[in-house]
Order: structure tokens, then sequence, then C-alpha cells
């Protein structure tokens, strides 16, 4: 056997993943390291007849002491793998940026621990004029090189079949003089030929210059909705919709019906068949992750996927870090808060890329509040479609207004520092599609392993609420004071507890009742606002813990009852 | 050419540097250095900070993203390219 484990270490966006890809089979799965938020794959190759491990440790410039959260996994990691003994390291490198690259690769022949270097996006070497002379770069460093292309498997091979030639260097420097001397050895093993810009950089200076990133991110984000709605709308109407209605609801009524136990059909459907009326857990319960959250979340995930993979999240985090610091936070929070768009579930879990409590929090506070979720939007336009255009501008900015004026109150009563942004702006490639599709079907498999069954036990739960008429105490007694300070008809009321479980159906409940536009606009925004709907409850609370998550809840509340009280006093 | 020192954010768009001084502590040399960020190594400034945006410089032949507050406290030399 060669050995037991594998790390592969490597600077952020050098085709590491792609590499792993390559080297492992299907077993790979995606873990968040224990008590930390840095996701890793870990997956299985077969070399012979054994099986060894691959860990893709998550990509960093340095092994000196941790600045970040992903650093200390890596460093741990490396530590846990000196501990046991039996395992080598593929330290990938950027070959069109031999230079930066060559610092990790220093600090991990300082370990002492035996080595192969990977030399990926040779292809793009040859392209950008650059020569490597790596058999040099091998006999400097004492260590194996092998240059690949690992979008094309070129070089991948022979990586497989030489892993047993990985060793400890015997490369010796003086620590203190390691950037003088990374910068002899590039001297000595490569050469660049002068080039001229090339389409695609002129494209990467306007895409990340303040005013023409600007705009470029502002056209680039609402193309991707656009393409978002199409997959998702597209995805519920015509494939997960009828499949559930017709396949699968049709088939488990009759099966529940044959048991005739009007108690069973109340626990497992509920009050009514429809799932968006009931609190059941084999109607509501799988409709609700399936049918609504999952087409979105591919959708979302899918065009995440491909503008990360082409470069152009690093410069969305860097157009937006200037306004974003105004609220507390930064440039890092552009993405959670664009995925709170379509549907706050993923986007409270991408809050997980933020390193600090106060940080996440304030952003689901942003992304809470700020705006509707796709589906809401869409109804809420419907909705207000009656009236004069201009009410639908007023709502959507008032929202707007409400959120930035809370979270820049929030940031500056609970002081606190937010963090520098600091990261490299990859040059734009283009995306690997094996390996979009594989992240995206990673992410779809962590969000119905974590959240799905939280949503179904959290609709159980109610359901039992439901069959003990509690919800129905609550609803005679607590809500008609509500709709009567908020000057809304009463019977607006049960519409509230439908809310609770998917508000775009709540608001769209409000269709029958002959509102005037006041009232349109005020239950409209109360809805929007005074409750998360239960499936981004109960991520909340995953994510923040009961203490957190109520105070953010109770915020909420009470920011969207004032609000709508107030409105009600003023139009 | 003056020798005059500035920060990261006075320094003008597609002008090289020098880093000169770096006022912090270890953990920002620390993370400045992980990308390659260092007293003495020459940069190109790329792009200037909008609403106290960051600032992005070219160094090492790759494009670094820099907070405001962080830019400030780097301090160059004007160098000719």
């Amino acid at each position: 056997m060669l050995v037991k484990k594998i790390l592969l270490f490597g600077n952020p966006n050098v085709g590491k993943s792609v590499i792993f890809n390559r080297l492992t089979g299907t077993s790979v799965i995606i873990s968040n390291y224990p008590g930390t938020t840095v996701e890793y794959y870990e997956g299985e190759m077969k070399i012979g007849n054994e099986l060894v491990k691959i860990i893709d440790v998550p990509g960093i410039y340095s092994l000196e002491e941790p600045t970040n959260p992903a650093e200390e996994v890596a460093q741990e990691m490396l530590l846990k793998a000196i501990s046991e003994g039996d395992f080598l390291v593929i330290n990938v490198l950027d070959a069109t940026n031999l230079e930066r690259n060559l610092n990790l690769t220093l600090q991990l022949i300082r370990k002492r621990i035996p080595i192969i270097l990977v030399l990926n996006l040779w292809d793009e070497v040859r392209h950008l004029g650059i020569k490597i002379d790596y058999k040099k770069l091998s006999q400097i460093l004492d260590l194996p090189v092998f240059p690949t292309c690992a979008i094309t498997g070129e070089g991948i091979k022979e990586l497989k079949e030489n892993l047993n030639k990985a060793k400890v260097s015997n490369f010796d420097f003086s620590e203190n003089e390691r950037w003088q001397v990374i910068g002899k050895i590039v001297g000595e093993v490569q050469r660049i030929t002068h080039r001229h810009h090339t389409f695609l950089e002129r494209i990467e200076d306007f895409t990340i210059k303040p005013f023409s990133g600007f705009i470029s991110a502002l056209i680039i984000l609402f193309l991707s909705f656009l393409l978002i709605r199409f997959i998702g709308e597209n995805l519920i109407n015509y494939l997960f919709d009828p499949l559930f209605n017709n396949l699968y609801l049709k088939n488990i009524i009759l099966l529940i019906e044959k048991l005739k136990s009007p108690l069973i059909f109340k626990i497992l459907i509920g009050r009514e068949i429809e799932p968006l009326k009931s609190f059941g857990i084999l109607n509501t319960g799988l409709y609700v992750p399936f049918v609504i959250v999952l087409p979105y979340l591919f959708a979302f995930y899918l065009v995440l996927s491909l503008l990360e993979d082409i470069g152009y999240l690093a410069r969305l985090a860097t157009v937006f870090d200037g306004i974003l610091h105004k609220l507390g936070i930064h440039g890092y929070s552009t993405i959670p808060i664009i995925l709170g768009f379509g549907c706050k579930v993923p986007a409270i879990l991408a809050t997980r890329i933020l390193e600090r409590k106060r940080e996440r929090i304030l952003t689901a506070l942003l992304i809470l509040l700020a705006f509707p979720c796709l589906p809401q939007a869409t109804t809420v336009i419907a909705l207000l479609a009656r009236y004069d255009v201009k009410y639908t501008f007023l709502l959507f900015l008032l929202l707007f207004f409400i959120a930035l004026i809370s979270v820049f109150l929030l940031n500056k009563i609970f002081k606190g520092e937010s963090q520098e942004l600091f990261l490299e702006i990859p040059p734009y490639r283009l995306p690997y599609l094996t390996m979009v599709f594989k992240k995206l079907f990673y992410r779809l498999k962590l969000f119905l392993k974590e959240a799905v069954p939280l949503i179904i036990g959290g609709i159980f739960f109610f359901g039992i609420l439901d069959i003990l008429k509690i919800t129905e105490t609550l609803e005679k007694t607590f809500l008609p004071i509500f709709t009567f300070l908020l000057g809304l008809p009463k019977e607006i009321v049960p519409i509230m507890v439908t809310g609770f479980l998917r508000k775009d159906v709540a608001i769209a409940l409000l269709f029958p009742f002959n509102l005037s536009v006041k009232q349109a606009i005020i239950s409209s925004l109360f809805l929007i606002l005074y409750l998360p709907c239960l499936s981004t409850t109960l991520i909340l609370l995953k994510e923040f813990k009961i203490k957190d998550t109520l105070k953010i809840i109770i915020f909420q509340f009470l920011l969207g009852f004032f609000t709508a009280f107030v409105l009600n006093l003023l139009l | 050419m003056d020798n005059q020192l500035i920060d990261l954010v006075s320094l003008e768009e597609n002008t090289f540097g020098e880093v000169v001084k770096i006022l912090g502590g270890c953990g920002l040399r620390r993370r400045l250095e992980s990308l390659g960020i260092y007293e003495g190594v020459k940069i190109k400034k790329i792009s200037k900070a909008l609403l106290r945006g960051p600032v992005i410089i070219e160094v090492k032949n790759s494009k670094v993203a820099i907070g405001y507050g962080m830019a400030k406290k780097i301090l160059v030399k004007k160098i000719a390219g």
C-alpha cells in the first residue's frame, strides 16, 4: 500500500478541486470541519486494489499562524496527518502564477513531509507566453513536479502513476528570506515573453473599476435573476408540482384512506389534502422542501456555481464592499444577500462564509428585511397590479429603506469592528461544466441532509399544534388585536397563520378581499415583514441557536408591526 | 521622482509603487504577506476606492482587493514602471 491518506494543498483558484475530482471516484462527500463553518471535500482513490483517502484541504495562501478559519482548518488537517503518519501531500500550483504559489510550497517543505508538486493550468502558461522549466524546478526544490491541465485531464495519468515518487525535500533556505528565495527560483526557471493585453483582460478591468464595475454588476445580477426565475418557475410548474400531485399525492391519499382512521389522516395529512392549506407531514411536509424550495435552490446554485467558476464572485464582493461597510458588513456578504432575493433558506445557510457572528447576524437581518423572496415578490406585484404601479415601487422602496436604516442603526448601537476585505481577484476563466454540476449536486445534497429534516419536523410539530387546537386559540385571542390596530379586516387573521408556512401563498390569499390600496399595501408589507417563514425560522434556529434567533424574530416582528401601524396612521 | 511616502489609497491609478512600510501588528503583516505583500515588494495600482471601498493592486502577477482601512495602513513610494 502506498499511503493511507493524501492531502491536496494549494492556493484558492488553482483548479485544486478539478484535480481532486480527477483523482477520486463518485464516493465524494462534502462536510463541515467539526466546530467550524469551513466546508471541505473528502473522497477515495483506487490505487491497485487499495482505497486511499483523499482530502481536498480548503484553499489557503499561507501555513503560518492562521488568520482565518480556512487556514485554521488546513493547519489542523496537516497536524493531524503528521501525527497519524503514513500520508503524502499533493501541492497544486497555478503555473501562471508561480511566484505567489511557491510561498505555500516552501512552507510545506519546511514541515519535512512527503510532497508532490503539480503545476496546473499548464495549457494557459503557453497561451500567456510564459516558459517554465519544470525539470529545473524539480531539481532546485528536490521534489517531483508534474505539469497538468486538469480540465482536459492532461498529465493526470502521469500524476496517478507517480504518486510513489513523493518525497521529503532536502531543499534548505532561510525562513526570513522566503520571498527573496522564491524570487531567485522563479528567475531561474521562468521566462516571460512580452505580450499584449488580451480582450479578456480588458473585460476583467472593466468589471472591477469603481463605476463600470458597479454598472456591470447590476446588469449581471439582473440577468442572473431572470435566468434563475425562468429555471425555477418552469421546474416547479412543469416538473415538480405535477409529479408531486399526480404521481405521489393521489396515491398516498388513497393508501391512507384505506386505513379508515380519521386521527391518522389528521396527523399525516392535516386539515386538508391541498399541501398549502394544511400542516400534514406527508403532504405539506414534503411539498414545501421538495416542490417549493428545491427547484429554486437548484436554479440558484447553478447560476452561483457558474459565476463562481468564471471568477466573477470575487469581483462582485469587491464592487459592493464600500456600500456594505456602511452597514457594518462587507463584500463577502454579497453572496448570501443575493441568494436571499430567491429564497431565505439557502441565504441564511450561506452566511456561514462570514467569519464573525456579528456580521452573520447583521447580514441575516438585511436578508430577511430588505426584500421579499422571489415567490413573495411575484405575488405582491400581482396583488398590487390592480392599482397604480407607483404603489408597487413605493412598497419595495419602503421595505428596502426600512431595512437599510434598521441595519445601519443596529450597527451603530451594537459597536464592533467589521472585517476588512482582502482577497485575490482571479482572472476570468471558462467554467468547467462537469465541476459546476458536481458542485451543484454536492450543495443540493447538503441541503437535503441538513435542511429538509428540519423543515419536515417543523411542519409535523405545527400539525400537532393544529390538531390540539393550539393555533386556533392563538389565532382567536391575539391576532384580532393586530388586525384592529393595523386597520385590516378580521378575515385576514387565518391568513397570517398560513403566512408562517409560505408567505407568498398568504399574500395570494388576499386577492379575494376587496382591499383598498391602503389596506393592500399595509397587509402585504405586514405579511412580508412580520415573521420569517417556517422553513427560514428553522434554519435560523439551526445556524444561530435559540437566543439569537428569538432576538432576530422579535426584532423583525416589532419592526413589521410598527411600520404597518405608522403607515396606517399616515396614509 | 520624489521619495515621499503615501498610502495605497492615495497612490494614483496605473502607477507603480514599492511598499515601504506597513503600519500594523503581526496579524496584519502576516495576512498581507500571505498574498505576497511585504515591505520591499513592487506593486501596481489598478483601481481606486469608490465610497471607501477596496483598492485593487497588482502584485506578483495577480490582482488583489484590499479593504480601505487596510490600504490606508500600507505606505508606498512611487517608482517608475
